[in-house]
């Protein structure tokens, strides 16, 4: 497994190889490269793109963790992130990147391993195969925001802009994860964006109002509250 | 003088309405206002009477697939059938007398099986019996004199409840700040005690550096193993990032310890500004105090657990409180809203704040275990401030 430790603090470099050392084995080999900067990384990365796991501190001198981040996700939507933080700079950014966790330091082995043992299981991340122009574009489903019914096609929202498909969505939902869920008869949303629950509509992080139709609002509720409950499983720290 | 008793009547009611509905949802003003419209209705006609027990029948319906405790619902709805089915048949004879008894004792079984705010209920009795003792008077002054009566008693029933509970729950607050300054104390006590170790590192590490430099690294490792078992001693369980809420889940667990009570803890949030501090202490507060006395009430030999959860998910502030409860426990779902001890008002407080955040809430329970769970939006936070 390559990883790549982003980390201004050379102590911290430092323990981290220690016990990824610890880790490495025969049957689970581990190459580890430290950098310390955002930049140095960002410029090795654009070269490069051959690594299984990014570690990212959130606090570097120059740009942040979160804005590297951001910039990784850009050319890379797939590799797997995880963010060390101390108590002090825990960031929430509204823009998600599909990291597998945030890491209080110090790490620890348990920790690492739990890490380790998430990128395993989910090192592939989950596609959305639209037909845009008879050309097959992959949009990874965690930057999707919400599919909605317009006119007899499918308008794909995600973070950054917005397809058109032409599909139902009766079609699509085979190719959907378990995070969305139908809130009305033209919506589906992924449960990550939303922000508030009330009784006939739903807002979502960026402010959008969406509404949610009376037999769907109980499921929708469950379904929120379940997804957050998930998290708080398999959170790291 | 007929005409301007039902005037009367009309007004007051409408009154009561506008001082007790107010603000409206479009939903509750539909319901509650063809509720007063039919009753006022009924005032005027024994067909429009019958009507309104219909409704009145109709509404338990709906109340009884609601339910959890579907009995009383049931036995309700079919005495307000019977009634309306009475009206309609009878003229006011000596027959409506037995009517009248037969609602009063109506009122008191729902009394008695539901727990319901107790002077209201009294109040209600009395409204009841003057409403129909108005068909059984053919004086028109008398009616008069009832119907003001009637009017007078709702508007002073439903002021002195709105004032009973704000007057209790004002004492809750008071209480609440006092809780405040103990938790302020806390957090200071715990920075007191973080200033000293800063103030002693200078002396540690040149005590270190003398071992070492003599060598010593034995005496200079059993020096650092002290040092590490102190600071345990003052480092709390939880360091949430947040000093208020550290303070209010560190002395709840204290609670729990002494207790004997396993607990399970996970508390991070950072350090940026969360929900209003004293908002905060009386969510968190609250809950862990609800759960703390559902757990002591257990029987000595059922498994107990305290569990903490509280973390910022994406966008959300998501606490999560688990707690075991006696086997025998039986939950009442309308607690909230009918009982007001501290417990009720502590549930009707969580209630409000988190509705003030536009929060969700979410009880479950299973035998032996009940789950809070509580999310609110930090978008929405941050927006407000």
């Amino acid at each position: 497994m390559k990883i790549a430790i982003v980390e201004d603090n050379h102590q911290t470099q430092q323990q981290i190889i220690t016990l990824l050392t610890a880790i490495d084995s025969a049957s689970q080999p581990i190459n580890a490269t430290c950098f310390n900067s955002g930049e140095a990384f960002l410029f090795e990365f654009s070269e490069t793109q051959n690594f299984d796991l990014i570690l990212l501190d959130i606090q570097l001198g120059g740009q942040d963790g979160m804005t590297v981040a951001r910039k990784i996700r850009k050319s890379d939507p797939q590799v797997a992130l995880a963010f060390l933080s101390n108590y002090d700079d825990y960031v929430f950014d509204g823009y998600d990147v599909g990291a597998l966790g945030y890491i209080m330091k110090p790490l620890t082995a348990d920790k690492l391993t739990a890490l380790l043992q998430k990128v395993e299981l989910q090192t592939q991340v989950a596609y959305f195969l639209a037909e845009i122009d008879n050309e097959s574009i992959k949009i990874p489903l965690f930057d999707i925001i919400y599919f909605e019914v317009q006119n007899h096609q499918i308008n794909i929202h995600t973070q950054t802009k917005t397809y058109q498909i032409n599909a139902q969505l009766k079609e699509i939902q085979p190719q959907l994860t378990a995070d969305f869920i139908q809130i009305y008869r033209s919506l589906i949303v992924n449960l990550s964006f939303i922000s508030q629950l009330t009784n006939n509509a739903l807002t979502l992080n960026d402010g959008t109002t969406l509404p949610v139709s009376r037999q769907q609002h109980t499921p929708v509720k469950q379904a929120f509250l379940a997804h957050y409950r998930g998290l708080a499983h398999d959170d790291l720290f | 003088m007929m005409i301007y008793s039902k005037l009367t009547f009309t007004l007051i009611l409408a009154l009561w309405f506008i001082h007790h509905y107010w603000p409206l949802t479009v939903k509750k003003a539909v319901v509650e206002f063809s509720v007063v419209l039919i009753g006022v209705a009924a005032t005027y006609n024994p067909i429009a009477l019958t009507i309104y027990f219909l409704g009145l029948a109709i509404f338990y319906v709906i109340r009884i697939f609601r339910a959890k405790n579907k009995l009383p619902d049931i036995i309700i709805t079919i005495s307000w059938l019977i009634l309306a089915g009475l009206v309609s048949l009878l003229s006011f004879s000596w027959l409506s007398w037995v009517l009248l008894l037969f609602t009063l004792s109506l009122n008191f079984y729902e009394l008695r099986t539901q727990q319901h705010y107790l002077p209201l209920n009294i109040m209600t009795l009395i409204f009841d019996v003057l409403i129909l003792t108005l068909f059984l008077v053919v004086s028109p002054t008398l009616q008069f004199i009832f119907v003001v009566l009637a009017g007078l008693m709702t508007l002073i029933t439903t002021s002195l409840i709105h004032y009973l509970f704000q007057e209790t729950d004002m004492v809750f607050a008071r209480s609440l700040d006092k809780m405040m300054t103990n938790y302020t104390q806390e957090v200071q006590s715990l920075y007191e005690g973080m200033r000293g170790w800063r103030h002693d590192y200078h002396d540690h590490l040149q005590t270190l550096k003398a071992y070492l430099d003599q060598q010593q690294v034995k005496e200079a490792r059993h020096y650092l193993d002290d040092l590490e078992d102190k600071l345990e001693e003052v480092d709390p369980v939880v360091h949430s990032g947040n000093p208020v809420l550290d303070a209010v889940v560190n002395s709840k667990l204290t609670l729990a310890e002494k207790l004997n009570i396993p607990t399970n803890v996970k508390v991070f949030v950072g350090t940026q500004p969360l929900i209003d501090d004293v908002d905060l202490v009386v969510i968190i507060g609250n809950l862990m105090d609800n759960a703390i006395e559902a757990i002591s009430e257990q029987a000595t030999g059922e498994k107990k657990l305290l569990r903490v959860y509280i973390s910022i998910l994406k966008q959300q502030l998501y606490i999560s409180i688990t707690n075991s409860r006696p086997d025998t426990q039986i939950i009442d779902p309308e607690y909230a809203s009918t009982k007001n001890d501290k417990r009720g008002l502590g549930i009707r407080r969580i209630n409000h704040l988190v509705a003030n955040y536009s929060g969700m809430i979410n009880r479950q329970y299973q035998p032996g275990v009940f789950v809070t769970e509580i999310m609110l939006p930090l978008a929405a936070i941050h927006a407000e401030k």
